[in-house]
């Protein structure tokens, strides 16, 4: 699937996230590499508090003032994103990069609706018409299976279930026909059967259009069906990346081994063998995973 | 106390119907949340439910605990039926676990109020010997006696809803009604409260009534699994039977939906479609006919009955020997 002769759509190097709080500064993402291919899918696994939304918030430019991002490198195509300015930055997003947040249900805005929602990145960034915007928003919700898509672009978010809310925001994500996709967590809120469903409406399309996806989730069950790579955050550093194959197969790193013996399974021994996660500020010294550890020294 | 045979928990053909309005002006229609379900619940059993959501499952959690009083049918707790006047003596016996730990403990309360509540609202002990019990009933759910004073908001997911496990054994209850009290946390930390309430289970002798979308977690804590589909039981079996021979299409496909951690398998095609229906106005004949990949002629005109098998029961008419005899006649 993937050419390595390509340049990567996207490379980061030394990416780190210092937040300053009441009671010093919380290293949330402490120096993470990765590069992603046109095309590929990358999964960034961790807990609660890892640090993966940090990094993908600073990837869109989301983070406000207060929090600075810095890397070495955070290029999007030519396009370095620390140095680009906002109008640079706004061109950006939902044209060529959008994102998919966890919460269908405070992502959208409750007194827009459906219609105005989908139609604004294309109205903004395509100039194009309303009816041509109108045609492609339905064209779209008929694509992420919602039936009655004309009626549906005049109803209102309370009006649609979580499941058909965050069929809306992947539609949405998907009108400018963006080249990178990031999805927070975007099947977590969601059942089992629908996310299912979800996952394979994303990689059709993906296949179809040749987005390049990133993929935050903490459900290593959702990783191992669609990831091309794989990057392990913990307390916000990458502690192991690679094929997701390799991943599964032989995890050298004990925290993703610990994730991996966490997952329910038939005939598994019931005891999850990871301990208490540390909590950022107070990390101790070396990998920041001591107190989680079983297999500590 | 009855014979040990009575069932601990039983619901005799239970219906709940609520009244919806469709927009403003529009009309009145019944939206039946539960439609005639029985269930038997026996001792130190462990009843997973499952389906997705908008299937009644949290309504009937809600029937349970007494806080919604079904539009007919019975509720029966060791043979007795449950009615109104005997709220306390049911708080005592049943208490819940919910799904969010976030939002199911009061923000204003510090942790050993919360827990103390029950005890107070019961009017056991005094204030020292409750505390002692608070202490307790900490250890036993593994938070240390200093979170006492801490407030939700000092507190982790995880430690929540230990909390809020706490709570709901403060009471020393013989049946923890548990609405998916797992799926807002973390996998690592899942696991943890999965351990847990199966420890508490020996521990208490406890009979847990367990709700969740997701099957895995079910196998891993359940002795017998209810399938519940727009509020009806379409299959039940004991945990071994589900999890070897599933038998009812809308099963096989949540089976199906569980993402294992094997690589190279692809996002499985559940052949569901992409519509849950509109429970106001429900397919005809067998409900889950538009989205069962088995589907026949009769099951679009007549609904199933349900059919005993070796472990529990089914509703699907490719399980029904004389629908089946009939369909090879003709």
């Amino acid at each position: 699937m993937t050419d390595n002769t390509q340049n990567p759509i996207l490379r980061v190097k030394n990416l780190t996230i210092d937040i300053p709080t009441a009671t010093g500064t919380l290293h949330a993402v402490r120096g993470i590499d990765f590069d992603l291919m046109r095309g590929e899918t990358l999964c960034i696994v961790g807990e609660s508090g890892s640090g993966k939304s940090l990094t993908s918030l600073a990837l869109m430019g989301l983070l406000g003032r207060a929090i600075r991002p810095q890397a070495d490198v955070m290029d999007f195509e030519r396009t370095a994103l620390l140095e680009a300015s906002p109008k640079t930055l706004r061109s950006l997003r939902g044209a060529r990069m959008s994102m998919i947040f966890q919460e269908p249900m405070t992502s959208l805005n409750p007194s827009y609706t459906i219609g105005d929602q989908l139609m604004e990145a294309l109205l903004i960034h395509g100039g194009t018409s309303r009816k041509t915007a109108r045609g492609r928003a339905i064209e779209l919700l008929q694509k992420v299976g919602i039936t009655a898509a004309e009626s549906r672009l005049s109803q209102f978010p309370h009006q649609l279930s979580g499941g058909l809310r965050q069929r809306v925001m992947i539609a949405m994500a998907l009108m400018c026909e963006p080249e990178l996709i990031i999805a927070d967590e975007p099947t977590t809120a969601l059942d089992v059967t629908i996310q299912a469903q979800i996952l394979r409406l994303l990689v059709d399309l993906q296949a179809e259009m040749g987005m390049a996806l990133i993929l935050i989730t903490h459900d290593l069950g959702v990783v191992a069906r669609i990831a091309d790579k794989v990057a392990v955050m913990y307390a916000g550093a990458l502690v192991e990346t690679g094929p997701t194959a390799d991943l599964f197969a032989a995890p050298s790193h004990p925290y993703p081994r610990g994730l991996l013996n966490c997952i329910p399974l038939p005939g598994k021994p019931d005891r999850c063998e990871t301990g208490h996660y540390c909590g950022h500020r107070a990390l101790p010294r070396g990998g920041g995973l001591g107190l989680h550890l079983p297999h500590q020294m | 106390m009855n014979s040990p045979d009575t069932p601990i928990l039983e619901l005799r053909d239970v219906t709940k119907t609520y009244t919806v309005k469709q927009g403003l002006f529009g009309k009145s229609k019944p939206l039946t949340a539960l439609n005639g379900i029985s269930l038997q619940l026996n001792r130190s059993d462990v009843l997973g439910l499952v389906g997705e959501s908008g299937c009644g499952k949290s309504t009937m959690a809600k029937i349970l605990l007494g806080l919604e009083a079904p539009t007919s049918g019975q509720v029966l707790v060791d043979g007795k039926p449950i009615g109104g006047e005997n709220r306390l003596e049911l708080a005592r016996r049943i208490q819940p676990i919910f799904q969010d730990p976030y939002s199911s403990l009061n923000p204003r309360k510090s942790i050993e109020d919360i827990i103390a509540l029950p005890l107070r609202v019961h009017h056991i002990g005094d204030e020292a010997s409750r505390l002692k019990k608070v202490r307790d009933i900490l250890d036993v759910v593994g938070l240390p006696s200093r979170v006492l004073t801490n407030y939700p908001s000092q507190m982790s997911g995880g430690q929540r809803q230990r909390v809020a496990i706490a709570r709901a054994l403060v009471m020393r209850p013989e049946i923890v009604i548990c609405d998916e009290p797992t799926s807002a946390l973390d996998v690592s930390v899942q696991s943890q409260i999965l351990n847990l309430l199966g420890e508490l289970r020996r521990e208490f002798n406890l009979t847990y009534l367990f709700i969740s979308h997701d099957l895995a977690v079910v196998e891993h804590l359940a002795t017998r699994v209810a399938v519940m589909y727009l509020g009806q039981v379409v299959e039940e079996n004991s945990v071994e039977g589900m999890f070897v021979q599933t038998r009812h299409p809308y099963s096989k496909a949540l089976l199906e939906s569980v993402l294992t951690p094997e690589p190279g398998l692809g996002v499985p095609d559940t052949h569901l479609g992409m519509a849950y229906p509109n429970p106001i106005e429900p397919p005809s004949g067998c409900h889950f006919h538009p989205r069962c990949a088995a589907v026949s002629e009769i099951c679009k005109q007549q609904a199933p009955r349900t059919q005993l098998t070796t472990y529990g029961r089914i509703k699907c008419h490719l399980h029904d020997e004389t629908v089946q005899a009939k369909l090879v006649q003709a």
